[in-house]
Parts: structure tokens; sequence; C-alpha cells
């Protein structure tokens, strides 16, 4: 997670992508969403009475910016003097142990419950009810501020009567941890506010969707991507400069709408060009292009050596922590752009029953690897067919 | 529970919480029944024969009053308790985010249930205890099934109130031993007269029918996402002086995340048609629209259609309800917590399957 400071000069910045240290610190200085960061505006202009928040949208459209934004409208500059920790506590019957990660500063808290993984249930009800029951230390946080914010009236922090608890991938909870919200949500709406964050608001229960104002953040259009790309290249590279275009498509097909890669991949292109091309180190291959070579190696052979090979590549993949439907669904979308439409229709229907198993069961591989054994099946009876 | 002078801090759905079961909007025969048990046929003291008060058991759709409805019945049953006891004394509401395993669970009541409270040979003051368990939704078969014999032993000095939204989830035998009142999703006539009422409160001038006409199909019959929308709304209408603007209709469609009609006309049209819909899927996936909620409203626009679609196929109902399964499926997919992409694309495969199969 993040921690980033306003100040250009700061030492933190030495090792800092270009996402991060482009980040828009107000809602002006955004260009994408131009009405969405207007009605967030309106939103916190009367901050008293702020409903629970749910930020929903495809990866990459920039719902974290946007909550950081509006915390910033909320209390002002004091919010990015914030720290990461990491805590342990041990609850439920019989006491387990769970590890996680905290970002706070003196007004709001952010965590993922679902770092946990099946203990979340746990967490929510005796981290986040804890938090949600305590009121904010205004005096003190207040004093914080004046000290570190220096004179200006600007980071004088205003003053509300609760904090706000952002809760990061809450589509990826259990259901019983979202249900453990509920009431919580009901209960405390007077020292604090949740913000809740979801890439997908289908996996957000019926209950806590009613209970939260939905902000959809849909993904930025080309012309978008484009204008902070550039915008992005000229405060990083040079003021007068627009990136090459080809550099520009480039990160614009690779991202599918995302913005985070699409200035990571500007960003790589541009450090690798600078190096020349001769000895210059290849950034990572990353989990799009395994799943690209899985896609492949189902296409190219179908027999139980290829399935092995596949099995390792998923490995690679899970041991990584990419998710299973992440990962099933990019192998299906390479497995679309390279197959007939005919065959194609098929795999759609198989993959959905094999990623509707792999969410109820638990061991993800099996589930992957049967999907890939019945593309190569689906495949081998085309061609023989055909 | 609030203070009047908190109000000003909270959000409307808290502020205008019900809290007392007439202000309850409309759950009209509910209520009716409620007032029965607590006043008999009539007038404003509690009747001898409340004493013999059931356990009672809400079920319903979220945001249609049910927690409203709980807390509103306690308040009015122990109105007239003496100073010397409070309300904790008498009511422990158990929701999912208490731990509610087995063990937990029977020892909290046990002890809320032994702790003695005041004799009263008033009839004005009940002489028992109500254990709310809410969201028992949440609650495993298991630990269920143990709750029966808590609640025989208890029930003499306790009643319960169970609340759920999906009445299969609660186990037969539990649901036997209370009597059931079901909350229906609020029609949009009563939703709309809630939110005139909040927006008069509250100063914002009356509501253009146009705009609550809106407010209550986004809703859905769920009064609490009202009220949600509402509020948005009038932030969002608030010029910078202070003064309200008019509520616009596409206001309430923007704050609501409605999937537009055009969006929604466009999937149909890759689900019928022929061309490449990969490339399209994901078009509309990066609108970031709740999948559900899309298909839901394909749905509706499956069954409208008689025969002249956008994209000139001819279906016959045949095709018509295997579309309509497939649909089914993917929802339920979705709600056990399947993928938004992977499903989308599979439902469109699956319509054109259909189609072509008998063209
Ligand atoms: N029938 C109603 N009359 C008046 N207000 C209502 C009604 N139903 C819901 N509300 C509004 O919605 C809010 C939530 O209602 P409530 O907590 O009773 O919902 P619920 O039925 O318990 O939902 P869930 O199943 O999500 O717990 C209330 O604070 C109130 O503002
Ligand atoms: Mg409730």
């Amino acid at each position: 997670m993040e921690n980033v400071d306003v100040d250009e000069h700061h030492a933190e910045y030495a090792g800092l992508l270009w996402v991060d240290r482009c980040r828009p610190t107000t809602f002006e200085a955004c260009v994408v969403h131009k009405e969405l960061n207007e009605r967030l505006r309106r939103l916190s202009e009367s901050p008293a009475h702020l409903p629970h928040l749910l930020f929903y949208g495809p990866a990459g459209s920039g719902k974290r910016t946007r909550v950081r934004l509006l915390l910033r409208e909320l209390y002002g500059i004091a919010v990015d003097h914030s720290h990461v920790e990491h805590r342990l506590v041990r609850v439920g019957d019989p006491p387990r142990s769970l590890e996680y990660t905290t970002v706070s500063s003196a007004y709001h808290i952010e965590l993922n419950p679902s770092d946990v993984g099946y203990s979340d249930r746990l967490l929510v009800q005796a981290v986040i009810k804890e938090i949600a029951g305590s009121r904010p230390l205004l005096s003190s946080a207040e004093q914080d501020a004046m000290v570190e914010g220096g004179t200006s009236t600007e980071t004088a922090s205003k003053r509300l009567p609760y904090k706000v608890v952002v809760l990061h991938d809450v589509d990826r909870l259990t259901r019983e941890a979202q249900q453990a919200l509920r009431r919580t949500m009901e209960k405390y709406a007077q020292t604090c506010r949740l913000v809740l964050i979801a890439d997908s608001a289908t996996r957000v229960l019926e209950p806590l969707r009613s209970r939260c104002l939905g902000i959809r953040v849909r993904a930025p259009s080309e012309t978008e991507l484009r204008t902070v790309l550039r915008q992005v290249w000229q405060r990083m590279v040079h003021s007068a400069e627009s990136p090459p275009e080809a550099l520009l498509d480039h990160a614009i097909r690779a991202s599918d709408g995302n913005l985070r890669s699409a200035l990571l991949s500007l960003e790589a292109s541009y450090w690798t060009s600078k190096a020349g091309r001769k000895g210059s180190a290849l950034p990572e291959p990353d989990w799009r292009s395994i799943c690209d070579e899985i896609a492949d190696q189902i296409r190219k052979e179908q027999t139980p050596p290829s399935l092995l090979r596949v099995r390792a590549l998923y490995y690679d993949l899970l041991t990584h922590c990419i998710p299973v439907d992440i990962i099933l669904s990019m192998v299906l979308r390479r497995l679309l752009e390279r197959v007939p439409v005919a065959l194609g229709q098929q795999l759609c229907f198989w993959a959905a029953e094999y990623e509707y198993r792999a969410c109820m069961g638990s061991k993800a591989i099996l589930h992957l690897e049967a999907f890939a054994a019945k593309c190569m099946a689906l495949i081998r009876m085309a061609q023989t067919a055909g | 529970m609030a203070r009047g002078d908190d109000h000003a801090t909270q959000p409307w759905v808290e502020k205008y919480r019900p809290r007392r079961l007439d202000d309850v909007t409309q759950q009209h025969e509910t209520i009716r029944a409620l007032k029965q048990l607590l006043y008999g046929s009539g007038g404003s003291s509690l009747t001898e024969k409340v004493a013999s008060l059931p356990h009672l058991l809400f079920y319903g759709p979220p945001g249609t009053g049910k927690t409203t409805t709980a807390l509103a019945l306690c308040r009015e049953l122990f109105q007239n308790i003496t100073n010397r006891e409070t309300l904790q004394n008498r009511v422990l509401e158990l929701n999912a985010s208490d731990e509610r395993g087995i063990r937990v669970v029977r020892e909290k009541i046990k002890r809320f249930a032994q702790s003695s409270i005041e004799e009263s040979v008033d009839a004005q003051v009940p002489g028992f205890k109500i254990v709310i368990l809410d969201e028992a939704d949440a609650i495993t078969a298991d630990a269920q099934t143990a709750l029966r014999r808590t609640i025989e032993v208890h029930s003499r000095t306790t009643r319960f109130v169970l609340i759920c939204n999906y009445l299969s989830r609660v186990i037969p035998p539990l649901a036997s031993r209370c009597a059931k009142f079901r909350f229906k999703a609020l029609e949009d006539g009563a939703v709309i007269a809630r939110l005139e009422h909040i927006a008069r409160t509250e100063g914002m001038g009356p509501l253009p029918p146009e705009a609550s006409r809106l407010l209550a199909k986004a809703a859905a019959g769920d009064l609490r996402r009202a009220v949600n929308l509402l509020q948005s709304c009038a932030d969002w209408a608030r010029s910078a002086d202070g003064s309200q603007r008019v509520l616009e209709p596409e206001m309430v469609s923007e704050a609501a995340c409605m999937v537009p009609a055009s969006v929604v006309e466009r999937f149909y049209d890759i689900c019928v048609s022929r061309n490449e819909p990969v490339t399209a899927c994901f078009e509309v996936l990066r609108g970031g629209y709740p999948v559900d909620e899309l298909l839901r409203q394909t749905l509706e626009l499956l069954l409208l259609d008689s025969g002249t679609p956008p994209a000139q196929v001819q279906m016959n109902d045949l095709q018509r309800s295997a579309i309509a399964l497939h649909m089914a499926c993917a929802e339920k997919y979705l709600c056990d917590g399947a993928t938004e992409a992977v499903q989308l694309l599979a439902f469109v495969a699956n319509c054109r399957s259909v189609l072509q199969a008998s063209s």
C-alpha cells in the first residue's frame, strides 16, 4: 500500500513509480471522471451526514485515488500523514492469531480484511467493530496536525465527529464477513463511516449494497488514458515534449482500460528505450504473459505432457497469489482470441462452469486443471470434426 | 441508542429510522398484528395478554423495516419500565457482527436470561426479556439446531425475535416455534410518500414527480436505498450558496448508478447478434455496471420484446424460455460469488447457441 506525500522533492520519492508520484492530489487536478469528481466534491461539502459509500468498478479505474481525494476533502491534508502498521490479534473460539496490515492517519484507517483469508469474519467482528465503536481522538489529532502541518490554514484539519474506515477488496470477503458488517454499519454510524471498495459490485451482498451509496467508477476512456499518459510523460520526462505515439498506443492497448497498468507500461517502455536495446533488463514477465503462455500451450498441444506444463504454469501464478478467477478469465480471454467462434462459445460455457466450481470449492488448482483439460478435449474434437 | 441532538451527524437512514410502530411505512398487516398483540383491540396501554407474546420471526428483503420494527416493538413493550431499569436489561441484540458460535450464543443468552429483572405486579411492565437474533441467515444450521433447545429452556422468561432475509435460511424446527411476519418490498407509492416527508423535513422543497418516480424505481422496494439516494441527490442539488436547486431526473439516475437503457439495449444486441462478442462484452464490463443488475434488466427486455427486437432476430417462446433459464443460472452463479466477466461471456455464448440451434 502506498503512503504518498505531496512534496515533490521528498526523499521518499527516490524509489517510487510514476503512478505513485503523479497521483493527483485534488479533484481539480484530476482529468479522468470529471462528472464523478464533481459529485464527490459535493458530497464532501455536507460531511456531517455522509452516508456509507461503496466504490465499485473495474480494476485500475481509479477507485483508490477517488477515495483518497475524498478523504482529503473531508479532513484536509492531515490524512496524508499516514503510517503503515502490522498488527496481530488473537480472536475467536478457540483463539486464533490473525496478522493484518493497516494504513492509518488520525482520521481514517484502511485495511484489507481479505488478507487473513477464511478468518476474515473474525477480523470484522473483533477489529472493525472495535474501531467503528470508538470515537475519534479529535483533540490530540488536531494538535498533531498543527505541529506537523505548519501554520498555513490549509493544513488545519476539519472537525468531524466520525472517522472513516476504508475496506479494500470487499468483494473478496467471505459472505460471513460481509454479513458481519451489516449491523455494525448501522449501530456505529454515529462514530464511523465505512468506505467499501470492490472491483465487482455483484459480489457484494445485497444487504450491504443497500446500506451504502453506490459510486460507480468506470474504466477511463481511451481519450482520458491518452491525456493522463501525456501529462505524466511531460511531468516526468520532458515538459515540452509529447511521448511517441507508438509508445502511447502500446501502453493503452496493453492496459485494457486499467490506468495503473497503462502508466506502468509507459514507464517500463521509457526506461527500456533509455537504457538502449542492448543490456536493458526486460521487465519481469507478469501474470498476463503467463496466462498467455497457458492459452498457447492448450491450443497447440492436447496431450498429458502438455497438461503437465500447464499445471506448472498455473502453480507459478497461484504461488504469486493471483486469484483463481483472474487466472481463469485471462486464460479464457486469450483462448477466445485464438479459436473459431463456435468453439469459443463452448469454451465460454465450460469456463463459467469450472469457475463456479472453483469458487464453491477450496482447491483452486483442481478446477483450473479440469478447465484446461476440458478445453484441450473440445479443441481436439473440433479439429477431428473439421 | 441515538439521542435527538446526535441527529445532525447521522446519515439520513439512521436519522429517519422510525422509533415507533406507527411510524413504520407500509407494513400494515404486520404492524396491525403486532399492535394487536401488545395493546389488544385498542387503547395505548398494554393488555394483560401481552404476557403470552409468542416468539417472533421477521423475514423479508433488505431495507424494508425488520430491524426497525423489532427495536420499536421493544421500545413500546418496555416503555413503562421504572428508571432503575434500562432497556439494556431487557433487550439483548445479537447480530451477525457478534461471534455466534454455538457455545458463545448459549452462554450469552444464558447470562442475559438469568440476570434478574424487577418483579412487578403491574401489567404495564411485561415480566419477560427479549432476545433479538438479527441477521439470522448467517447462523449456521448446527448453531440453529442448538438454539432450539436454548429457546425452549429460557422461554418462560425470554421471548425471541428472529430476523432474516430468506425464510429458507432458518431451519424449519426453529421457524415453526415462531409467529412469522413477512416484510414486503415497499410499493413505489409508499416509498415516494416517505421520501416526500423526509424532503419536506429537510427543507428540500417539493420533489418533482418525475424525480421521485425514478427514485422509487431505482430503490426497487428498498426504503433504505431510497433514503440514501435521496440524501445524495440533495447534496448534489445543493448550490454553493446553500440554496436548493430542483432535483433533476438525470441526477437521480446518475446517483442511483442505474444501468442506462442504452447499455442494456447494447448488451441485448450482443446477445442476439452474430458479430464478434468478446471485445463488445469487455467494452460493457469496462463500464463497471453490476452484472446481476444488467442481467435483470436484460431479462425485462427479453420478455417484453415481442418479435421485433433491435437486431432483427425472430425468437419463439421456447427460445425465450431457454434464454431465461440460462439467465437464472448465471444469476445464481453470480450470487454465489462467481466472476462477472466469465459469467457474462458464458451467458452471451449460451444465448447465441440457443438462437443458432434452430436456425
Ligand atoms: N417500513 C419502513 N418504514 C420507514 N423506514 C424504513 C422502513 N424500512 C426501512 N426504512 C428505512 O431504512 C432503514 C433501514 O431499515 P431496517 O434496518 O429496518 O431494514 P432491515 O429490514 O432490517 O434490512 P436488512 O435486512 O438489510 O437488515 C431505516 O433506518 C429507515 O430509514
Ligand atoms: Mg436489519
